[in-house]
């Protein structure tokens, strides 16, 4: 019984995570070719 | 030691006019103490900018004259002082103290910002450059260019007491203090509904957001225009609830000063406006509403309307111009919005799109928005399910909560900007952003209270907390970097400002007699000796497009703003003579090298070599040659 009410709570929480974490991946991926940019300007030589 | 004293006594000057209009109106016991100071400094701010105008009419921008109007506001801070005296300390948990320690690193670095001299392109080609010009001739004058010159003033006001009293300096401090009073107000309105740790993340990441870190430390107006829309929208929503018409004249003096300080203040105005509404005695506000808006908010249209015909230059100048301006005419207006005006409109105005819109920018953003540098970060995108979820669990109570009135006034305003606004960049919805940052966490704080759900919450908030510490640190490293090598003036510029180059050169080789035209914008703040800016775009004298020109006519237009010199690249001039002698015409000067930096955080990924060639006109020789009985004479009148 427990563990069937838990259900939703769960996968609410799962899907929260999930909407994170791909919005944090595709939020970061349109900066991946600006990696050397930043670096450079961070540590110029 | 006159930077700080003018800093302090303008600040003070903000502090007492609005303490002094909140008390005209009877409402200064209508706040907590956080509250009356942060809305006191909004409304003096509107106030002080307001009050310079007539005096920029007048003439009246010697020192004497700014020192009194700084004096006689700040005379009127002792009006806080019951806020003051009752303003208690909040006790930080250590959640409390990072966040705060996180909110004193952004702020050093915006320190470190306004201690280097300015580069950002906007504020040198206008938001300094014209407070600067202005102190120059005493007064206000009308500068007849579109976008960046014939355009309200209301904040750049402000910029004059502290540059002509305190000098550059003070006027970049300036920028930063009133900017961080942006955050103080925010802080303040998310204590109503949320606790201080939640209240100082709010704050943090709005102080973080890339287009705030862009903008603050900088002479952008946007970070100061959302004084004016959270006091506009706390009016109005009090204004509603309590139907006390002080409320209604509040938030129609701050749609004026919005309105005063850019053109799309009128769709906050109008979105304001239909909210005001939405009341039995509708009429009676309404009225009042539109009014003092109108009062507060038209001295630079109806400044505009004088000098082109046009109140909202140049928009209505099919309609409305005048004929017979020498920079600007119907044939070239019809150009510049054909060639012009989409450019900053990269999305169709679609309904698709519209709902598209804040996800395009915040994933994959189009150039022309900005917003993969100069945009809003991710907080929008990671906490949307708990607004939503939030939104939808509490629907019952939601339609009768102060903040559904914030949240309508940001979603008129982005549908009118969105429908009609002549840009699409992200940066333009900053005043409004606090709108979103107050109602998503508010929404997902009230739902996720459960500690599965706060996980999640809590993990999205330090992400993008995270990530916009970067992008602070990014950005302002290279000013820390040139405050702790002490670099001059003239090395720091060189290294930062695009095509800088000329600069010392010109100054220091032409004279007061010299007049120079250029089309640099961010040069014309740096520039000692008179000039005028002009690409193609902005004005109808001088063509700058067609190749292989006819040095006479080239020269009649430059003399017919007035110009006795000329900067170009040399590939573009060279372009122009398509290989012709123009000995006799125009004398080069000197040739310079400059470096062009397409930004200035990271300028490894477009920075390029220049060079400049400076010409002298040489109206006699020309004429003689090309056998011309008369050449036109320089206009002063068009010297701006």
């Amino acid at each position: 019984m427990r563990g069937s009410m838990n259900k939703p709570k769960t996968r609410i929480a799962l899907l929260l995570w999930a909407w994170i974490a791909f919005g944090l991946a595709a939020y970061v991926y349109q900066y991946m070719d600006l990696v050397d940019p930043i670096l450079l300007a961070l540590i110029p030589s | 030691m006159m930077t700080a004293l003018t800093l302090v006594i303008e600040f003070l000057a903000c502090l007492g006019y609005g303490a002094l209009a909140l008390r005209l109106l009877g409402l200064h016991r209508a706040f907590t103490p956080a509250m009356h100071v942060s809305f006191a400094f909004a409304v003096g701010l509107g106030v002080l900018g307001w009050l310079l105008f007539p005096m920029g009419i007048l003439g009246l921008f010697q020192d004497a004259w700014l020192w009194s109007a700084l004096l006689f506001g700040a005379v009127s801070t002792p009006l806080l002082r019951d806020s003051l005296r009752n303003w208690q300390a909040v006790p930080l948990d250590t959640w409390g103290w990072c966040l705060a320690t996180l909110i004193a690193v952004v702020l050093f670095f915006d320190f470190a910002e306004a201690l280097m001299p300015p580069t950002d392109a906007d504020s040198l080609a206008y938001h300094f450059n014209a407070p600067r010009r202005f102190l120059e001739t005493g007064g206000i004058f009308h500068i007849l260019r579109p976008l960046d010159g014939a355009i309200p003033y209301l904040i750049q006001m402000s910029y004059i007491p502290v540059l002509s009293l305190g000098g550059e300096q003070a006027m970049t401090l300036w920028c930063m203090l009133s900017g961080w009073m942006a955050t103080v107000l925010l802080y303040a309105l998310s204590r109503e509904h949320l606790s201080v740790n939640y209240a100082l993340t709010v704050a943090l990441l709005f102080l973080s957001a890339p287009a705030v870190v862009y903008g603050a430390g900088t002479g952008q107006i946007e970070i100061r225009m959302t004084l004016f829309a959270l006091v506009a929208a706390w009016a109005t929503a009090r204004s509603l609830q309590t139907n006390r018409m002080a409320f209604t004249v509040l938030a129609g003096m701050m749609v004026g000063f919005y309105i005063g300080a850019k053109y799309i203040g009128l769709l906050f105005a109008v979105a304001c406006g239909l909210i005001v509404l939405l009341r039995k005695n509708w009429f009676r506000h309404g009225t009042v509403f539109t009014l003092v808006g109108i009062l507060v908010g038209a001295q630079w249209y109806a400044w505009n309307a004088v000098h082109t015909g046009d109140p909202f230059f140049p928009v209505f100048f099919s309609f409305f111009g005048h004929d017979d301006l020498v920079l600007w005419n119907r044939e070239h207006h019809r150009y510049f919005q054909e060639n012009f005006m989409e450019i900053d409109r990269p999305l169709a105005r679609t309904l698709l799109n519209y709902f598209l819109y804040p996800f395009i920018v915040t994933l994959d953003a189009p150039a022309a928005t900005e917003a993969r540098k100069v945009g809003l970060g991710p907080f929008g995108l990671l906490l949307l399910p708990f607004a939503l979820i939030g939104l939808w669990r509490f629907r019952q109570n939601v339609i009768r909560h102060p903040l559904a009135i914030y949240a309508a006034v940001a979603f008129l305003f982005y549908t009118l900007w969105f429908m009609s606004g002549p840009s699409q960049r992200v940066r333009h919805l900053v005043p409004i952003y606090p709108f979103l940052l107050l109602c998503f966490a508010v929404a997902a704080n009230r739902w996720a209270k459960p500690v599965y759900l706060q996980r999640p919450l809590y993990a999205a908030l330090v992400v993008t907390i995270l990530l916009q510490m970067g992008g602070v640190t990014l950005f302002g490293v290279k000013y820390v970097r040139a405050m702790a090598q002490k670099e001059d003036h003239n090395t720091y510029l060189a290294k930062n400002l695009s095509s800088y180059g000329p600069i010392p050169w010109v100054n220091a080789n032409l004279s007061a007699g010299d007049h120079l035209f250029h089309s640099e914008r961010q040069l014309n703040y740096y520039l000692d000796v008179s000039n005028f800016f002009g690409s193609a775009n902005t004005q109808a004298a001088v063509d700058l497009e067609s190749r292989g020109k006819d040095p006479y006519v080239l020269l009649q237009q430059l003399r017919s703003i007035g110009a006795t010199h000329i900067l170009t690249p040399l590939t573009r001039w060279e372009i122009w003579r398509g290989g012709k002698d123009w000995s006799a015409c125009f004398m080069p000067l000197q040739h310079v090298k400059a470096k062009r930096i397409g930004s200035r955080t990271l300028p490894s990924t477009s920075t390029n070599q220049v060079t400049f060639v400076l010409h002298q006109l040489l109206p006699k020789t020309c004429q003689a040659k090309a056998g011309i009985g008369k050449m036109v004479s320089p206009s002063t009148a068009a010297h701006r």
